[in-house]
């Protein structure tokens, strides 16, 4: 059995009185890519942010790599290896292209890493299309995806969160995205992600769980999540999942 | 090749000198650092060394406020406060106590950048707005102390500082500005070019994004407001010896307004861009001391029009002509920093 990179217990977040995500809990192998899914509203960002630092849940513990990191900070919790991506791209505008990759290689790596040909190397690795020198602030969001993926590898992490890097991109985009990633695991880096594309869930992930009110409703291969009656419930409603049984 | 050209070319590789590389800054600043160097030699009349004085005190001021809002994009709004805690603290030491000069200057700033560090840590968990607010209200808490500490400083009354060159001209006082100022600005730059400064950047551009790069934005802002307050409190110590009354006026919100304007006149960012406004704001409005009372409203104005038509204000100014000139020349680009 190969080790667990990422375990939570029973995570709760509330914002005020909505409970965002309710006893959460999860196991995540080293070297898989990890689904997660669920309808908006679902619960799935706020878990990711429980998980990388950005909130500190209200109960319950996250293990990486055994250890005990719940309530630690982003910045700490990103130079222990986990590195993210956001639903809502960001980046450092008023910064060129290679600067904003440096900032991940330089800050975030455990290692500090200082010099141009790592990050360059990166971009290269992502296939991002313009020159290094290009200000960030005049990308397009399909270029700023892949200028923040290039920048959260930098930080040389072992674990990589994607929110929902997948939505927007054309047919073609979506293809090439695909084997990046999978060149990414390649690399031995373990990655969870959210997402909406069904393609991308089924072609890629290993395992998946889905949140639904911010519970975990099921989780399994993705052959065995497409069949259950509570994730069909969950998407469609209760009387067209019947309807489509 | 032309003459400008060669010139350019000559600044290109005079700026990868060593030397230059070291104290970060340009051979157009060191230019000009020697020009102003000399031109007391030129100059005869006090009125206009008493404005180059101004000028270089309101500009090195101007680039200490920037190193906060133009990189970690937090407005210090009781910045005023902070030199006025650094011109107290240094007249007091030397009236009272007898200290030399140099050492109250030190330990004015000191003082100040310890309670830099504390607004720091007061604004840690804030953002923009909020942070500008409180460092406010920290500001205004401050000049209130002073105001109402009458004992130790005589509060609206006044407070003399003794004189610091006795018998010699503005000369001398000259050239202690311009010491302080080419201190503080190449400092500043060092820290800037250095990781440090793009930890600020990062910071000031997205936060959220810094820290899950592993930014460590409390350590960076604390320790940004501790030493832009640092220079605060040492350019403050100046003032109090040359103008010599202190009211706790100083320390007013105004004077935070009228630098904050130089910065946005010279362009945020840039850390020269104040020093560089300042000569040219300073003096027109020495000038226009009679119409005191609208100051503030042209100030206003200045400000908004610089927001509305230059935001880059006269750093990307600068930075459009030079490319204009490379490229007229079918040179390739190269950003020049002062
Ligand atoms: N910062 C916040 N403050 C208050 N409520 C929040 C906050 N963030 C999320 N929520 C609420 O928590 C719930 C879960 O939101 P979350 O963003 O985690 O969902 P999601 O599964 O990522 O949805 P989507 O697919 O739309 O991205 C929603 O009801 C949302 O309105
Ligand atoms: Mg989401």
């Amino acid at each position: 059995m190969s080790n667990i990179i990422l375990e939570t217990k029973d995570v709760v977040k509330k914002f005020g009185g909505l409970i965002a995500v309710k006893n959460v809990s999860m196991q995540v192998k080293e070297g898989e890519i990890f689904g997660i899914i669920g309808p908006n509203g679902a619960g799935k960002t706020t878990l990711l942010n429980s998980v990388s630092g950005v909130y500190k849940p209200e109960e319950g513990q996250v293990f990486f790599k055994g250890e005990n990191i719940t309530n630690q900070g982003a910045h700490v919790l990103c130079r222990k290896g986990i590195a993210r991506t956001y639903q809502i791209v960001n980046s450092f505008p008023r910064m060129t292209v290679l600067e904003n990759v440096k900032i991940g290689s330089i800050f975030g790596s455990a290692i500090p890493q200082d010099d141009d040909a790592k990050a360059r190397e990166i971009l290269d690795f992502v296939g991002f299309p313009l020159p290094v020198d290009t200000i960030a602030g005049n990308l397009n969001t399909v270029q700023l995806k892949y200028l923040e993926l290039a920048r959260a590898l930098a930080t040389n992490g072992e674990l990589l969160l994607l929110d929902e890097v997948a939505a927007g991109l054309t047919p073609g985009e979506l293809t090439e995205f695909i084997e990046l990633i999978k060149r990414i695991r390649d690399r031995g880096i373990t990655v969870i992600t959210i997402e909406h594309v069904m393609k991308f869930i089924m072609t890629i992930c290993e395992r998946i769980i889905v949140l639904n009110y911010g519970e975990k409703i099921a989780e399994g291969t993705p052959e065995e999540i497409v069949n259950d009656k509570l994730v069909l419930e969950a998407y469609l409603g209760k009387e067209h999942a019947v309807e489509a049984e | 090749m032309t003459n400008l050209q060669s010139i350019l070319n000559k600044q290109n590789t005079l700026s990868d000198n060593k030397f230059f590389k070291l104290l970060g800054v340009s051979p157009f600043g060191v230019a000009v650092f020697i020009i102003l160097a000399l031109s007391p030699l030129f100059i005869d009349d006090q009125y206009v060394m008493h404005l180059l004085i101004s000028s270089l005190m309101f500009g090195a001021l101007a680039i200490g406020f920037d190193f906060t809002v133009g990189f970690i994009n937090i407005v210090n709004f009781g910045y005023a406060a902070f030199m006025g805690v650094g011109a107290y603290t240094s007249a007091l030491l030397v009236s009272r106590l007898d200290l030399s000069p140099v050492l109250a200057m030190l330990a004015g700033s000191i003082l100040a950048a310890i309670l830099g560090f504390l607004i720091g840590l007061l604004t840690l968990r804030l953002r923009g707005m909020f942070a500008a607010i409180m460092a406010w209200f920290f500001g205004i808490t401050l000049m209130s102390l002073a105001a109402n500490m009458v004992d130790l400083t005589r509060g609206h009354l006044g407070l003399n500082v003794p004189i610091l060159f006795p018998g010699a001209g503005r000369d001398a006082y000259f050239y202690l500005i311009l010491g302080i100022t080419a201190v503080t600005y190449i400092v500043l730059r060092k820290i800037i070019n250095s990781h440090i400064g793009l930890a600020f950047r990062a910071i000031g551009q997205n936060i959220e994004a810094a820290r899950s790069s592993g930014v460590d934005s409390t350590k960076y802002r604390v320790f940004n407001f501790t030493v832009s307050c640092f220079f605060a409190g040492l350019i403050g110590g100046f003032y109090a010896f040359f103008v010599g009354v202190l009211t706790p006026a100083v320390m007013h919100t105004r004077v935070t307004v009228e630098i904050l304007v130089l910065c946005y006149i010279g362009g945020r960012g840039s850390l020269w861009g104040g020093l560089l406004a300042a000569f040219l704001v300073i003096p027109i409005f020495e000038y226009l001391r009679p119409l005191m009372e609208i100051r503030l409203i042209i100030y206003g104005l200045l400000m908004i029009l610089v927001m509305i038509y230059y935001p880059g204000g006269l750093a990307a100014v600068y930075a459009q002509l030079v490319d204009l000139i490379r490229d007229m020349l079918g040179m390739k680009s190269k950003s020049v920093t002062g």
